[in-house]
């Protein structure tokens, strides 16, 4: 089983390499991305499938929430509920 | 109507929807250098309650109320298409219906903001009412390209589009930012250029008209691969100032 940390490291890499493009960006863990100016809402779609394929889960369109999505770790936090 | 170099038009369509007088002048180097006073007797003259002036730059006219920057983009209709088809569609997407009105009003209350939203001088009633006005317009000329997104049998975000001399124009997308987030979008888009493709038309050209101060919408055209083209800055001038 994955732990939180792991997940965070891959979201955080994949959102640096694939959507900021920028390896060198600190990222807030528990601030909104989207909110702050890191990616665009474009991106965060693009988050969701890498999120889909990555962990071989399914996002059901409601669960795409501030609650779930507003941060790096809420995120984390989401995807260990459906693993 | 002319008043010394100056050239009222009226504009019909804004005039029927407001229910108001309202004009237009189109910049051009003959204006410049006309004085608020000139124009402000002009729209008297020509008895209209507004006029807008429309510059592809910025101008300082005493008086003129600057009401902001409308950005055209444009961009290849293949490479968004496939842009966007790397994305699953998660909503239900489907035109929207005579009885979806009431819901599409409720929606409109998240749409940003225009030039006419923010002039002041207008009701927020009246601004709702002639988005409302125009979104049935478009939708009377292409109900299939008049879309709603659904989730759980709730209308949570809508996209009109109109499609002419191969050239396919997003005119206006609404999405209820607190569900689906920014998938609703992606879903209603890649749609409509499915739909578009379905339906028979050949089309190279996407289009569309943004203002500056919806940074969120830029970025989202920008991503699907279209490029700014030219600004247009608009002026309200009112009878009353």
């Amino acid at each position: 089983m994955m732990n939180q940390q792991d997940i965070i490291d891959k979201l955080v890499s994949f959102t640096k390499e694939n959507l900021i493009f920028d390896n060198d960006v600190i990222l807030p863990l528990d601030r909104s991305l989207v909110l702050d100016g890191y990616i665009d809402s474009y991106a965060l779609v693009e988050l969701i499938v890498f999120i889909e394929k990555q962990w071989n889960v399914s996002i059901n369109i409601n669960d795409v929430t501030s609650d779930n999505f507003g941060s790096l770790i809420k995120i984390s936090q989401y995807i260990i509920k459906l693993l | 109507m002319e008043h010394g170099s100056l050239t009222i038009l009226p504009n019909q369509f804004d005039s029927d929807f407001f229910n108001i007088k309202i004009g237009k002048i189109e910049i051009n180097d003959e204006i410049i250098g006309l004085s608020g006073k000139d124009i402000s007797r002009a729209v008297t003259e020509g008895n209209y309650a507004m006029v807008s002036i429309s510059s592809t730059y910025p101008i300082q006219i005493e008086g003129a109320l600057p009401v902001g920057e409308l950005i055209e983009l444009e961009g290849d209709f293949n490479a968004a298409k496939e842009n966007l088809s790397r994305f699953t569609i998660r909503s239900i997407i489907k035109p929207i219906r005579n009885e979806d009105w009431d819901e599409v009003s409720k929606l409109l209350r998240f749409a940003s903001e225009t030039r006419f939203s923010l002039d002041k001088t207008f009701s927020s009633k009246d601004v709702l009412n002639h988005k409302i006005k125009m979104l049935k317009h478009y939708a009377s000329f292409y109900p299939e390209l008049s879309l709603g997104a659904f989730i759980d049998g709730e209308l949570c975000g809508l996209l009109f589009c109109t499609n002419s001399n191969n050239k396919f124009h997003f005119y206006e997308v609404v999405v209820n930012p607190n569900k689906g987030m920014s998938i609703l979008t992606v879903d209603l888009f890649q749609f409509a250029l499915k739909q578009s493709i379905s339906s028979g038309v050949s089309l190279s050209t996407l289009n569309t008209k943004v203002y500056r101060h919806n940074p969120v919408s830029l970025s989202f055209f920008h991503r699907i691969g279209l490029r700014d083209k030219q600004s247009t800055f608009f002026y309200h001038f009112w009878q009353t100032l």
